[in-house]
C-alpha cells in the first residue's frame, strides 16, 4: 500500500470509487513490477513492500513491515540515507541514483534508486516511494562483454596474421597491433583512410572498383577465399601476404574483415630449399663428370703409358749409327704422348672441386634439409622416421659434400620404394667411439646380390636414368671424411646404408669416453 | 718390425731410404700391372735401360711368386680385387722392405698420404716421366 497517495481527495463518492479504484490498480502495478518497490516514512520505516522486493533482498514483507530501512543499508551508505531523507523529504526526487543495498543472505547488491517524495492533500510530504532496480545482471553482462572484448583483444594481438577491419566505402576501422607491425604503421595513422594505403599502386587503384561491385553485385571474387598479393608498407617495401576477407554484415551495413599473414618468410625458405637443391644438383652434376673424367683419365693413361715407354724404350735402342731423323721422330712421338697426358690432366683439374674445411654442422638440421628434397615429387606416400641420439646430434663435415651423399640415399631409398606396401624411410645417426654413424634404410625390397658385390663401381646401375656414379661419388666421398660406406640388408628387409663421419671435438664431451 | 717401418718412412723422407736398400744388390725390378700392354710397355723400357724385369698381372701373382726380393718393386696403384697400397701394406706388414714407386693415374693428396704413412719410397702419375722412372730404377741397385 502505497502511504496515502491520493488519501483525502476530492469529498465525492464518484471520487472515493475512482480513489478505491485507482488504489487497486497501483496495488497490481506494484505487485506484479519486476522491479521492487518500497516505501517509507520519513521515520525511515517500510511502509509496503512488494513481491519484487521479496524476491530482490530475500526478506519478505512480513519482515519488513515497520522495520527501519536501515537493515538493507551497508554500514558504509548510512550516511547516505541520512542525504536521501533530507533530500527527498524536502521534495526533491532522486533519479538513478546508483547505489548498493544487502540482502538477507549478507550479499552487496548494486542497484540503481528512483526515489520520490509521498505527498498528502495539502501538499505535506508524509513519506518516500522507491523503486530499486537490480544491476547485478546489467553489470555482470557489462562485464562479459568486457572480458570478451579483452579476449578478442588479446587474440588479435596474439595471431601472428594481422586483422585489417574496412567499412563499406573501404576505409580503415581497426587495425591490429600485428597488421602494425607487419605494415609499420601506427592505428592513428590509418583509421579513418582508405585500405588503398597498404597497397601497391596497380591494386590501389582497383580496389574501389571491386568493392563497388560486390556491394551492387554482391558477387563475391576475393571473400571468402585465400589468395596471394602484394602489400605495401609504411616505407615503400612491397611483400607478400595471404589475404582472407570475409563480409561482415550488420544491420544492413557492410563491414569487411581480412587477415593479412606475412609470407616473407615462407618465401625466403621455399627461396633457401631452392637455392639448396640448385646448389646440390650442380654439385651432384659435377662430381659425376668428376668421376667420369676421373674414370676416363685413368682409361686413356694407360695406353699413354705404353706409347711412352715404348717410346723411350726405342729412343734407348737407337744408335749413333741410326737415323738422325728416326731418334728425333721418337722423341716427337713422346712429346705428343705427354701433350697428351696433359690435356687429360688439365681437364681432371677443370671439374676438379674445391676443396671446403670441413665444419661442425647440426646432423638433424642437415638430414631434414635434405629429406625435404629427397621427398620431392614422393608426396605423403614416404613416412621419414628420423633418430639421432642425444650423443650424435653434430659431426664435423663439409655439409654440402655430405648433403649429396644423403640425398643419393635417400633419393635411392625413395626410388626403391615405389612399388612397396610399406614405405617408410630411415634415418638415423649414433655414436661410435670417437665416429658418427649415419644409417639410412628402407622398406623396399632389398639388394639382389648380384647388385651389391658392385655396387660401389662407376658406371654401373639397375636404374634406366643415370650415369651409375652415384655410389662411387658417395663412397668417394665418405672416404674423403676417413669413413667407409657399406650397404646391407635392412631389418624389415629393405635396403640399408651405413657410413660414419668424424664427430667433433665438442660433440666428444657428453659421448664420454 | 714396428720399429723398421717406422726407421723406413723417416729415410724415405730423407731419401735415405733407397741407398740403404742398395747393399742388397738385387738384379731383378717388378712390375705388377693389370693392363698387359703397360706391363709391356715398361718390361720394354726397363730392358732397354738394361735391367732384368719380372713382370706379374696382379698382386696376388706377385705374392705368389718365389725367389729373392727383387731389387725394387714398380705397381699400379688402380688394380681389381687389390690396390698397389694394398699390396704394399701387405708386404710391409711381412717386414718386406723392398723399395716401391707406385705409379697411379690419379695421385690425389689423399693416395700420396696414404703411400708415405706405408713407406712407399716414391708416387709417380701415368704415364711416368722416363728420367723420374729410369732414375728411381737405378738409384735402388746402383750407387751403393
Amino acid at each position: 500500500m502505497i502511504g496515502g497517495a491520493g488519501r483525502g481527495g476530492p469529498g465525492s463518492a464518484g471520487g472515493d470509487v475512482v480513489v478505491e479504484n485507482s488504489q487497486a490498480l497501483l496495488a497490481a502495478i506494484t505487485a506484479s513490477s519486476t522491479d521492487a518497490i518500497i516505501s517509507k516514512d520519513l521515520a525511515g520505516r517500510v511502509t509496503s513492500w512488494n513481491a519484487a522486493a521479496e524476491r530482490l533482498f530475500g526478506f519478505s514483507a512480513a519482515d519488513m513491515l515497520g522495520q527501519p530501512l536501515t537493515r538493507i543499508i551497508p554500514p558504509d551508505r548510512m550516511e547516505e540515507e541520512a542525504q536521501i531523507l533530507t533530500r527527498v523529504g524536502g521534495g526533491e526526487r532522486l533519479t538513478h541514483f546508483q547505489t548498493v543495498r544487502l540482502a538477507a543472505d549478507g550479499r552487496r547488491l548494486d542497484v540503481s534508486l528512483t526515489l520520490s517524495p509521498v505527498q498528502d492533500a495539502s501538499g505535506k510530504v508524509i513519506g518516500i516511494s522507491k523503486v530499486v532496480r537490480d544491476l547485478s545482471d546489467l553489470q555482470r553482462l557489462n562485464l562479459e562483454l568486457q572480458q570478451r572484448e579483452a579476449l578478442l583483444q588479446s587474440i588479435l594481438d596474439t595471431v601472428p596474421d594481422g586483422l585489417v577491419l574496412i567499412d563499406q566505402h573501404g576505409r580503415v576501422q581497426s587495425f591490429s597491433a600485428a597488421a602494425q607491425r607487419m605494415f609499420g604503421y601506427a592505428a592513428a595513422e590509418v583509421v579513418g583512410r582508405d585500405v588503398s594505403l597498404l597497397m601497391p599502386a596497380d591494386q590501389a587503384a582497383a580496389h574501389g572498383g571491386y568493392l563497388a561491385h560486390y556491394l551492387a553485385t554482391g558477387e563475391k571474387r576475393i571473400i571468402g577465399t585465400a589468395r596471394t598479393v602484394v602489400a605495401r608498407r609504411k616505407d615503400g617495401r612491397t611483400f607478400p601476404v595471404e589475404l582472407h576477407v570475409s563480409d561482415v554484415a550488420v544491420g544492413g551495413n557492410h563491414s569487411f574483415v581480412g587477415f593479412v599473414r606475412d609470407l616473407t618468410e615462407r618465401q625466403n625458405r621455399d627461396r633457401r630449399l631452392a637455392e639448396l637443391q640448385s646448389e646440390l644438383i650442380h654439385v651432384s652434376r659435377l662430381s659425376e663428370l668428376g668421376q667420369m673424367v676421373s674414370a676416363l683419365a685413368h682409361e686413356v693413361n694407360q695406353p699413354l703409358t705404353a706409347i711412352t715407354n715404348y717410346a723411350s724404350g726405342i729412343r734407348r735402342m737407337l744408335g749413333p749409327d741410326s737415323p738422325p731423323a728416326m731418334a728425333t721422330a721418337f722423341e716427337k712421338l713422346a712429346a705428343q704422348a705427354a701433350r697428351a697426358r696433359d690435356i687429360v690432366q688439365s681437364l681432371r683439374g677443370l671439374v676438379k672441386k674445391e676443396a671446403r674445411a670441413p665444419q661442425e654442422e647440426n646432423l638433424e638440421t642437415m638430414i631434414l634439409e635434405t629429406s625435404s628434397l629427397a621427398l620431392i615429387g614422393a608426396g605423403r606416400a614416404v613416412g621419414l622416421k628420423l633418430r639421432v641420439a642425444a650423443d650424435a646430434t653434430r659431426a664435423l663435415v663439409d655439409k654440402v659434400q655430405i648433403q649429396q651423399v644423403l640425398l643419393n640415399l635417400m633419393r635411392n631409398a625413395v626410388e626403391a620404394m615405389a612399388g612397396a606396401e610399406i614405405r617408410t624411410l630411415t634415418v638415423a645417426t649414433r655414436r661410435v667411439r670417437d665416429r658418427i654413424e649415419i644409417m639410412v634404410s628402407d622398406t623396399g625390397p632389398g639388394l639382389p646380390r648380384s647388385v651389391q658385390e658392385r655396387l660401389f663401381q662407376p658406371f654401373v646401375t639397375t636404374k634406366a636414368e643415370g650415369l651409375g656414379v652415384g655410389l662411387s661419388i658417395c663412397r668417394t666421398i665418405v672416404q674423403a671424411h676417413g669413413g667407409e660406406l657399406s650397404a646391407g640388408p635392412a631389418e624389415g628387409g629393405g635396403a640399408e646404408f651405413r657410413f660414419t663421419l668424424p664427430a667433433t671435438a665438442a660433440g666428444r664431451e657428453p659421448g664420454g669416453r | 718390425m714396428e720399429e723398421n717401418r717406422s726407421q723406413v718412412r723417416d729415410e724415405a723422407y730423407w731419401g735415405g731410404g733407397v741407398r740403404q736398400m742398395n747393399a742388397m744388390r738385387p738384379r731383378e725390378v717388378a712390375v705388377v700391372d693389370d693392363d698387359t700392354a703397360v706391363l709391356d710397355s715398361f718390361r720394354f723400357v726397363l730392358e732397354m735401360a738394361g735391367f732384368t724385369v719380372a713382370t706379374y698381372s696382379s698382386a696376388q701373382d706377385y705374392l705368389a711368386r718365389d725367389g729373392d726380393t727383387p731389387r725394387c718393386l714398380i705397381l699400379d696403384q688402380h688394380m681389381p680385387v687389390m690396390t698397389g697400397l694394398e699390396l704394399t701394406a701387405r708386404l710391409r706388414a711381412r717386414g718386406n722392405l723392398v723399395p716401391i714407386l707406385l705409379i697411379t693415374s690419379a695421385p690425389s693428396p689423399s693416395i700420396v698420404a696414404q703411400a708415405a704413412e706405408i713407406g712407399i719410397e716414391r708416387v709417380l702419375e701415368k704415364p711416368p716421366n722416363e728420367q723420374e722412372l729410369i732414375g728411381f730404377v737405378s738409384a735402388c741397385g746402383g750407387a751403393g
